[in-house]
């Protein structure tokens, strides 16, 4: 999604061709063609490579590297390699019309939810609800009250405060049209969240092997800890089918409460900061349009499959999830991709130290929250 | 944020959150189009070419 606020900063877009999106920059219809394009190539890359690798460092010195690779590290650092190239180029702000990681990855999760026995969603749904909402709560206040101290603006500090205590991107985004914030301030933070979230593809799984943690206390702390969804996923896999599971359904919870954290924060921000006596009133519709409707589709997916299993024989079963997850993983390559083609280094430095400063405390204060929480929710439950 | 953004007037980023949010239909129906026809035997991952 940071395309949708890149865009918005960025001037060379604001002069494409014809074609309007619904948030109001201009698109020239045949570059996000072509930046579909990119991501499709960046996509058979990854699984040209996925497939290869292994076979390729058979015997060599390499080969436990070669087969530890999964798809995730390799479509992210395509996207990353694409980016420099397209960069280099000048096209890049073009073609990001095309780079859509939120259809993707949304694509993706509702796939993903046709691999999910509806018993784990049910079971896992209570602690999974419960947990997020003692994160949100804690790791949001925690990051309003520290950026509060280092002097952020107040507008930044609530965009902050709801991307590293919800979901990342598309929390500030619901957050951004709550208080109303600066496009810049939502370029800068949906940076923020991939600069963050990239390491912690990586430094999780480790972590979570490293302290010896279960396949459902792993996935519940990625779940609640990365910020972006898509980047979870790919922790999530990197992890371990099982772990992948239960990282999606905590995430998945998470981005469940959005519409309500953006209600409580119109609320707020009219009240309290802005003072505004003629601000509307909060409909219950409001809270519907903000409701991430991807989550109903992860849930419809798993009834579907749930239902149909009673009826079908074990190969067909076996062929219908060879199915299923083939089109899952191929969505969430091309999410991990994009994720890799969308990041954008320049307004980082444009917002100084002080905003990384309050993300990285927020973030610390999210692990080890996490972690706890997981642990006493999620430490005797089995996938 | 730079010397030139400051003092501008906020720009409204709700139109951003409702495009953003139309596109999880279309993930609900993509998704849900492919597992139904999944299901229905119609296409397997033999079609994931590219």
């Amino acid at each position: 999604m940071t395309h949708a606020a890149e865009r918005a900063t960025d001037p060379g877009s604001s002069s494409l061709g014809q074609g309007s999106l619904q948030d109001g920059s201009r698109l020239d219809l045949r570059w996000a063609i072509g930046g579909v394009a990119v991501v499709l190539a960046g996509g058979a890359l990854t699984r040209y490579l996925t497939e290869n690798v292994p076979v390729w460092s058979q015997g060599t010195a390499l080969e436990n590297l070669g087969g530890a690779v999964e798809f995730p590290v390799y479509a992210i650092i395509i996207g990353l390699v694409l980016n420099a190239v397209l960069s280099a180029l000048g096209v890049r702000g073009r073609l990001a019309g095309g780079f859509r990681t939120e259809f993707f990855i949304k694509t993706g999760l509702v796939l993903l939810g046709g691999t999910v026995v509806l018993s784990v969603i049910v079971r896992a749904a209570g602690p999974a609800i419960v947990q997020a909402l003692a994160l949100i709560t804690g790791v949001f206040f925690f990051t309003w009250w520290v950026a509060g101290k280092l002097g952020v603006d107040d507008h930044l500090r609530a965009l902050l405060a709801s991307a590293v205590s919800i979901c990342g991107v598309s929390a500030a985004i619901a957050a951004a049209g709550a208080v109303k914030a600066k496009k810049e301030h939502l370029a800068y933070t949906a940076t923020l969240v991939i600069v963050f979230a990239l390491p912690s593809i990586f430094l999780l799984p480790w972590l979570a092997n490293l302290l010896g943690l279960s396949d459902a206390v792993a996935g519940a702390w990625i779940g609640g800890n990365i910020d972006t969804t898509a980047a979870v996923s790919a922790a999530g896999a990197l992890a371990g089918e099982d772990a992948l599971q239960i990282a999606s359904i905590v995430k998945l919870t998470q981005n469940a409460l959005i519409g309500v954290v953006a209600g409580a924060l119109t609320a707020w921000f009219a009240v309290k900061v802005e003072r505004d006596a003629n601000a509307p009133r909060l409909r219950a519709v409001d809270f519907w349009r903000r409701f991430p409707k991807f989550v109903l589709g992860f849930i419809a997916a798993s009834v579907i499959v749930t239902v149909a299993a009673e009826f079908l024989d074990a190969g067909t079963l076996d062929s219908l999830d060879t199915t299923i997850k083939g089109f899952r993983d191929y969505f969430l390559i091309l999410a991990f991709v994009s994720i890799g083609l969308e990041f954008e280094a320049r307004s980082l430095r444009e917002a100084g130290a002080r905003p990384v400063a309050v993300f990285g405390l927020a973030t610390v204060f999210n692990l080890v929250l996490g972690l706890l929480l997981a642990t006493v929710l999620f430490g005797s439950f089995e996938v | 944020m730079t010397t030139q953004d400051q003092g501008q007037e906020p720009d409204d980023t709700s139109a951003i959150s409702r495009f953003t949010f139309s596109e999880d239909w279309a993930a609900v129906v993509v998704g849900l189009a492919i597992l139904l026809l999944a299901l229905a035997g119609i296409i397997t991952e033999d079609w994931l070419i590219l």
